[in-house]
């Protein structure tokens, strides 16, 4: 699918699947998951499978272990926000413009078969900003149970709608919510985007495979904000030149000549 | 000698929140106890002093001595003034001293290009806070909003600019 094919699809159904521009970025994203895998399972790395992850690690508190484990290192150690932006780069400036804040620590999720950890349905805005795209971006071929579900746009809406109409009807709202929720088949090399407010989550893998999947959060650098707190969540991804012209000038304008380095303690 | 901080800690006008699922705001005993142990990880310690901010309209006043080498906010919102971040204080804070760091966002200046990083960051943040609160702007919002995004704006009789060079 082309890029214009794609923003169409984006701005009706909320979410489109797309191919990696630089598919180079990914398998360098693998490579350093694989490589911090295997220092955690005491494993050479070149003898890991993403896919075969569970062959080393238990479903449950084993594999939630593993996932923090794996967290930390890769955010330490690596820039995964902007790696993946750069995955996807020209789909994601269309979406979101030159001006970028990223999630400062993108989530990492490790489902070998089995795990009894799903991912609950749910939609990130409000409390998120719907000012935002997620990117969700398998480390394999993701299918079936293995991989995850969401609510298009106007599925999300008219669930919703019932929500409002019946409050206390708790399961009728989750009984229609399970009925609009599609799986979507995401192949190595693809990312699925959707916009914040659409209802998504997993379910238990069933099949005989681990997924490994990262999903992160972009928007525009003054985009309205959601509840949460920008400084714990977000960073600036990249700026314009327009925009570092006005940052420049407004620091100017506040500080006086001599900019950043006129801001410095006296040593 | 141990680098010396001094701790900024919030009251926080509430005591539920900050983050959901936390049952309480933590306590200011509790915020200098976390910041002493952070600044021993970087093999500093804490200055005797502490100041306390209520994020109130009236300036925060710190008063830092010779000894001080850095300042850890327990939050960025130690450093607000109204609704807006107070971007004057933070760049008179760091102008004496080598670190400002705050708690709970994880961030820390130690040079200028790590501070000029914050300081952007506070001004975008002020930017969308003054625009998001403005009346004008949410008005815009709406009615751009009821127009939809595919219809052209109403047209409107080309006015001359007030002034041309």
């Amino acid at each position: 699918m082309d890029r214009v094919a794609a923003l169409a699809e984006f701005a009706e159904r909320g979410y489109t699947i797309v191919d990696a521009q630089r598919p180079e970025a990914i398998d360098l994203l693998l490579g350093q998951f694989l490589g911090a895998a295997g220092d955690l399972l005491g494993v050479p790395a070149d003898q890991l499978s993403a896919d075969s992850l569970h062959d080393h690690v238990e479903p449950g508190d084993d594999a939630a272990r593993f996932r923090l484990g794996l967290t930390q290192r890769l955010v330490e150690s690596h820039e995964v926000g902007a790696t993946v932006f750069e995955a996807f780069e020209d789909i994601l400036v269309a979406l979101l413009g030159t001006d970028v804040l990223s999630q400062r620590v993108p989530n990492i999720v490790f489902q070998p078969p089995q795990d009894p950890h799903p991912t609950e349905l749910h939609r990130d805005a409000p409390a998120n900003s719907p000012y935002e795209v997620v990117v969700w971006l398998p480390l394999v071929d993701c299918f079936g149970t293995k991989s995850m579900y969401l609510l298009d746009r106007t599925a999300s809406a008219e669930v919703m709608a019932f929500y409002r109409a019946h409050p206390d009807d708790r399961d009728g709202f989750q009984e229609r919510l399970m009925d609009q929720a599609r799986f979507v088949e995401v192949g190595f090399g693809q990312a699925l985007l959707f916009w914040s407010g659409l209802f998504h989550g997993s379910v238990i893998n069933t099949e005989a495979e681990s997924r490994l999947s990262i999903n992160t959060r972009y928007k525009h650098l003054f985009a309205p904000l959601g509840m949460k707190d920008p400084f714990r969540y977000f960073e600036i991804l990249r700026t314009s030149p327009l925009t570092r012209l006005g940052l420049d000038f407004q620091r100017s304008e506040t500080f006086g000549a001599g900019s950043v380095a006129g801001l410095g303690p006296p040593h | 000698m141990d680098d010396r901080f001094l701790p900024v800690l919030l009251e926080y006008r509430q005591a539920v929140n900050p983050e959901p699922g936390v049952a309480r705001a933590p306590s200011l005993a509790e915020q200098r106890r976390a910041i002493g142990r952070l600044v021993t990880t970087w093999g500093g310690q804490l200055s005797d002093d502490a100041v306390i901010a209520r994020g109130g309209p009236e300036p925060l006043t710190i008063d830092l001595d010779e000894h001080t080498t850095g300042v850890v906010m327990f939050s960025v919102q130690a450093l607000q003034r109204g609704p807006a971040i107070d971007i004057e204080l933070a760049r008179s804070i760091w102008s004496r001293v080598d670190t400002l760091a705050f708690f709970v966002e994880n961030l820390r200046a130690h040079d200028d290009e790590t501070f000029a990083g914050l300081v952007d960051l506070f001004m975008v943040m002020n930017a969308v806070i003054a625009r998001d609160s403005s009346t004008h702007w949410r008005d815009l919002v709406l009615a751009s909003a009821e127009r939809g995004s595919r219809t052209p704006p109403p047209h409107r009789p080309h006015q001359p600019s007030p002034a041309r060079p």
